[in-house]
């Protein structure tokens, strides 16, 4: 058989040319995809971080504009991460790249006796009187041998789009309720409610409770082992915390939309849950005495 | 080309396959290191974002971070939190060290030593400097800056806050005297902890400012703030300047009522705040005070002694411009332009720029500026505030007034219906005193109508309690708050203008009115300081902020229309129909009186009173056939009074002293009653009545002498007429009192110079197409419209000085026309437009809440890399 530039068959190097295509294109698919993955990643953490130092800071600090102002930088946050419109947000509608919520909390320790200003300088943890939240019900129990312990408390917690009393989740892509593995019924790690303590062994940092000597066992619980036990009742922080979910059919950030950016992300989720979770603290530099609004009840702002 | 083509003819294929493997091989470990290096740097994004919030963590230590107990407090507080943030973080307290600069308050936290990180790749394979890699040094610097404060709390003083907060038994002022007393508190801790960082001012307003205390005798610092600001001139504890003493531009008010009416009273309109050296010309609030009124105005036939509190009590009218004072009125006048637009004010100026790297201010409005008063701009001098009480038994207004009532009521020459439609509207019940007993004059403030008994009289309209300028001292803020007062309560008081509040917050905080203020912190520095702008650090004030408070109970409010003059001995009420009240209500019937000439003369018409009605319109109207036609069988076929009428006047007019009890007379004259019904006899009641100008004979100028009250001088005094302005009659006779503010009464007379007079050209104008009907309701929206326009502009002015606006309003959520009025002000000034920034406090609690929020100042954690 001769060969001839118009008679292509198998071995021929334009034959091996063009099986060998397909693959490069897939591969650089899968590369870009994965360094918009990536910078995802890099968006959020910056975004989040950012929310807790405004919400921290002074940027925020009047105290009848707080509220409003916070939830409008937590808009500004979620919008560019979601790629959804604040209308689409506001309505709850499916949109952008993926489901999730941001929640932004403020935790603080109460006090022994809210009635008695306490001495900011000293750990909230006293032997000699039973320890009160801030809602003036007693503490979490204490195990034996653990003197009264004031666990971290959830002071307040704002929905970036609450316009209805007692919303306190900030949930896109679809509802709170929907089968995503940011849902509301999938948020295992989820922080306690507004107003309630967290549970002994509960982190408020994402990773405090790690061995600081080293890996182990998580460590008790007590006032000096975990830095959000550490908190002088004068203290308080602002703590973001962020879920997307990808996968499921919804769409990731990348150059591909769809099934196959999901099956790649979901081929680099360790946990396997589909969804990101981070969550970060921030210290406030002022006294909790002069927060205006993170002690303020429940409801929206 | 040869070679593709000879590439595309070769049928080796396996080289190919060998050649697109490992072409694929590399792309994929290209990608991976790509991805990885991404997926690196997307945790190292977080790293640095947990580094700084550890760092942030500590922050409230930051500012002793020159003490090695803090350092090592932060050291471990820095370690705890970024590894409880950062999985796969190994830190220890020795990785980090903390420098800290005692004179820059920089802090600067490294991480470096034994730190480790373990990066987490994409890929098991592939680079990117995955696994645990020893962090390279890693610093974060922050500083912990806090602002200083100037902060002027501009309070509504008006007399509703008398009543009380809410449901509780506290009155408005006292949780407003309480609230500041938390933030007095606040502002000691602040100055505590750092000296200087705060300084408060307090400007209480009604609807004029009291600038400075001008009681007790001898000079005081506060009497010469006071001279300084009337004159723009250099006024201290050792010396009057020449320019002061020359340009003390201070005139009693005597506007409308007097300043423009058959008694020349220029000599008084222009008689000056005696300022020199001498102690006793300090004496500014001497009880008992005469004015040579017997010399000034011979016919009005009394001393005209003025009681304590009535003069210069420390309140100043607005800078409108040429309003009150010849000399003050700027080159750029423009009496054309006299709404509430900023664009059309009458009166512009431009305005130096704060300090070095400021902003000058053009064509700003000049009665809402901050341009200073200067001796050599006499627009941008003040005018006092002083409304001296005239408790003279009856003045030429009164008594011509009641002339003409008495004219009316006339049952002989009107009919019944008439007769006893104006007895009831002058609700003469006592026909043994003749009305004009009954009559007072218009500026008669010492009548129980408008005050109570030992309260000052037209002055109790200024603030009691004066500015209290820019303070750091918790003494003198404390004293001061003790003895904070509303204004007295009237059944016509509680107007409030709101731009007043503003603009004068906005001059306690300039650093143009440094040198008129004349006060210092506790640290010696001269208050108000001047910001640093741009890179200008010289002369000027770092990190300054300044702010006003503006409380309200309530939005911008003129006034309580009332009667200008009221039957003596009626008490005001609120019952429309009473028709002695001196107080207007809503649902009663108003007119104007006169047109232009009389301005804003409103008359309370009763039920019953008809007829008088329709004669005061037909002044209204210039209907001067059917005014006359209401005289019928008193007037001669030229339309002049007969000698019958012209008596009865004459009676009225002279009284009968012989009477018993005696009757007293219109005027205080010693012509004889014959030689009155000899002038009478030659006017026609519109003349008379309405005050069209009429020439006098020579032979008849004694008579038009004591008629004018003048002194005689054979017609001289007023060019041959006896008339000048129309307003001999009708004007005080239907002449309604808005209370005096700091732009005068409503409609008042703009006044050029001692002789002419713009009509119509007040700030507060009134409506043209007001008549009989408009009610008291109409009047107000009108001037609220120009209040409210005022507020506007004096809210963009503070903006424009970058001057923060907080709002608080005393009262609860439901009053949203006062607290949106509120919000747009401080939506112009640094709020935010779509939210609630208000602070709104329905109980002295939350308004004490308010105050400790505002006065806390909050440090600012600023990141230096």
């Amino acid at each position: 058989m001769k060969n001839h530039p118009s008679n292509i068959q198998a071995g021929s190097a334009a034959v091996e040319l063009l099986t060998i295509i397909p693959f490069a294109l897939l591969l650089m698919a899968a590369i870009v995809d994965l360094r918009a993955f990536a910078a995802h990643r890099t968006d959020i953490a910056r975004e989040i971080y950012t929310v807790a130092e405004i919400v921290a800071g002074a940027a925020l600090w009047d105290a009848t504009t707080a509220p409003a102002a916070l939830r409008k930088t937590m808009l500004a946050a979620v919008t560019r991460l979601s790629g959804c419109t604040a209308a689409e947000l506001r309505n709850n509608t499916p949109c952008g790249h993926t489901a999730g919520w941001m929640r932004v909390a403020v935790v603080a320790r109460p006090r022994h006796d809210p009635t008695v200003p306490d001495d900011p300088s000293t750990p909230s943890i006293d032997e000699s009187i039973t320890a009160k939240n801030s809602a003036g019900a007693d503490c979490n129990p204490a195990p034996p041998a653990t003197p009264p312990f004031c666990e971290p408390e959830l002071l307040r917690e704002v929905d970036f789009d609450a316009t209805t009393a007692g919303v306190q989740r900030a949930d896109w892509g679809g509802g709170a309720a929907d089968d995503n593995a940011c849902a509301e019924t999938n948020a295992d790690t989820r922080m306690p409610a507004q107003g309630v303590q967290f549970a002994r062994d509960a982190v408020v940092l994402p990773n405090e409770d790690a061995d600081p000597d080293g890996p182990g066992p998580a460590l008790a619980p007590d006032s000096t082992a975990m830095v959000s036990r550490t908190l002088n009742s004068d203290e308080w922080w602002a703590v973001v915390e962020i879920c997307t979910h990808f996968g499921g059919g919804t769409s990731t950030p990348g150059l591909f939309a769809g099934g196959m950016a999901g099956f790649t992300m979901q081929a680099f989720d360790a946990a396997g849950s589909g969804a990101w979770r981070r969550r970060v603290a921030w210290g406030a530099h002022e006294s909790l005495d002069d927060c205006t609004w993170c002690g303020a009840t429940a409801g929206t702002p | 080309m040869r070679g593709l083509a000879s590439f595309l003819r070769c049928r080796r294929g396996g080289a190919m396959l060998y050649t697109g493997a490992f072409g694929l091989m590399l792309m994929a470990g290209v990608g991976a290191m790509m991805t990885n290096y991404a997926w690196q740097e997307a945790q190292y994004e977080e790293l640095r974002g947990a580094l700084r919030a550890s760092v942030s963590a500590s922050s409230r230590l930051l500012s002793e971070a020159s003490d090695a107990g803090v350092q090592a407090q932060i050291r471990k507080r820095v370690a705890d939190f970024v590894r409880g943030l950062a999985e796969g973080l190994e830190v220890d307290q020795n990785d980090i060290t903390i420098t800290h600069n005692t004179t820059t308050q920089e802090t600067w936290v490294t991480i470096a030593g034994s730190a480790k990180y373990a990066f987490a790749n994409l890929w098991g394979a592939g680079g990117g400097g995955g696994g645990t890699v020893q962090l390279p040094s890693v610093r974060v610097g922050v500083a912990l800056d806090s602002s200083r404060f100037e902060i002027a709390v501009a309070a509504d003083v008006s007399s509703s806050m008398s009543r009380y907060i809410g449901t509780s038994s506290v009155s408005r002022m006292a949780a407003l005297r309480s609230a500041l007393g938390v933030a007095i508190d606040v502002l000691e801790d602040q100055n505590d902890e750092t000296p200087g960082s705060m300084a408060a001012a307090i400007v209480p307003f009604g609807n004029v400012v009291n600038v400075a205390d001008t009681s007790g005798s001898g000079q005081t610092e506060a009497k010469r703030r006071y001279a300084r600001i009337l004159t723009g001139a250099e006024v201290t504890s050792t010396s009057v300047s020449a320019a002061a003493k020359a340009t003390s531009n201070h005139y009693y008010d005597m506007h409308a009522s007097y300043g423009r009416s058959m008694i020349d009273m220029s000599s008084v309109i222009s008689k000056k705040l005696p300022i020199t050296e001498s102690t006793a010309d300090w004496n500014l609030r001497a009880a008992a005070t005469d004015v040579d009124v017997a010399a000034l105005m011979p016919g009005a036939g009394a001393t005209w002694s003025v009681e304590g509190k009535d003069f210069w009590n420390g309140c100043v009218m607005a800078r409108w411009g040429a309003y009150w004072d010849a000399d003050a009125q700027p080159s750029n006048w423009d009496s054309t332009n006299l709404d509430n637009n900023a664009s059309e004010y009458p009166a512009k100026t431009n305005v130096a720029a704060w300090g070095t790297g400021g902003t000058a201010l053009t064509g700003q409005p000049l009665h809402l500026s901050d341009d200073p008063p200067s001796a050599a701009s006499p627009s941008t001098r003040f005018t006092a505030f002083s409304y001296p009480d005239s408790s003279l038994s009856g003045t030429a207004d009164a008594r011509m007034e009641a002339l003409l009532k008495e004219t009316l009521t006339d049952g002989s020459v009107v009919g019944g219906d008439f007769l006893s439609d104006v007895y009831s509207f002058g609700g003469f019940d006592n026909p043994q005193v003749p009305p004009i007993a009954r009559m007072r004059g218009f500026n008669d403030w010492t009548r129980d109508n408008f005050r109570s008994s030992g309260t000052p009289g037209g002055d109790a309209l200024c603030p009691p309690s004066p500015i209290l300028p820019l303070t750091d001292d918790k003494t003198t803020l404390n004293s001061y708050v003790g003895s904070l007062q509303h204004i007295p309560t009237f059944n016509q008081s509680g107007a409030t203008y709101l731009h007043l509040g503003i603009t004068w917050g906005v001059r306690v905080l300039s650093p143009l009115w440094q040198s008129l203020w004349n006060v210092e912190d506790s640290q010696s520095a001269a208050r108000p300081l001047a910001p640093c702008y741009g890179n200008n650090s010289t002369n000027c004030a770092q990190d300054l902020k300044k702010l006003i408070v503006i409380l309200s109970d309530g939005e911008s409010f003129i006034g309580r229309p009332m009667h200008g003059r009221a039957a003596r001995g009626y008490a005001p009420s609120t019952d429309e129909d009473d028709v002695n009240n001196a107080q207007l209500t809503e649902g009663g019937k108003y007119a104007l009186c006169g047109g232009t000439q009389t301005g804003l003369g409103m008359l309370r018409l009763g039920a019953g009173g008809s007829v008088w009605k329709a004669a005061a319109n037909q002044v209204l109207d210039g209907d001067e056939a059917n005014f006359k036609s209401r005289f019928a069988g008193k007037l001669d076929s030229d339309g002049t009074f007969t000698i019958a009428a012209a008596g009865d006047i004459a009676d009225d007019w002279v009284g009968d002293s012989s009477a018993s009890p005696p009757v007293a007379g219109i005027v205080n004259s010693a012509e004889s009653k014959a030689n009155i019904e000899t002038l009478v006899q030659r006017l026609t009641p519109w003349q008379l009545f309405v005050g069209e100008a009429v020439t006098i004979a020579s032979t008849n100028c004694s008579v038009a002498d004591a008629l004018a009250g003048k002194t005689p001088t054979g017609c001289a005094w007023a060019g041959g007429t006896l008339i000048t302005d129309g307003r001999i009659t009708q004007r005080p006779a239907c002449r309604v009192n808005i209370p005096f503010g700091a732009y005068g009464n409503a409609d008042d007379f703009m006044r050029i110079d001692n002789e002419d007079v713009v009509a119509g050209a007040s700030p507060l104008q009134a409506d043209g197409s007001w008549n009989l009907d408009t009610t008291r309701a109409t009047m107000e929206t009108h001037f609220k419209g120009t209040l409210d326009g005022w507020f506007d502009d004096a809210c963009d002015f503070a903006n424009d000085r970058d001057i923060g606006i907080v709002g608080v309003f005393i009262g609860d959520n439901t009053s949203t026309a006062a607290i949106n009025a509120l919000e747009a002000c401080v939506d112009k000034a640094g709020g935010t437009a779509g939210t609630r920034d208000v602070h709104i406090a329905p109980t002295k609690a939350a308004l004490e809440t308010a105050f400790r929020e505002i006065f806390t100042i909050r440090s600012n954690l600023r990141f230096l890399n």
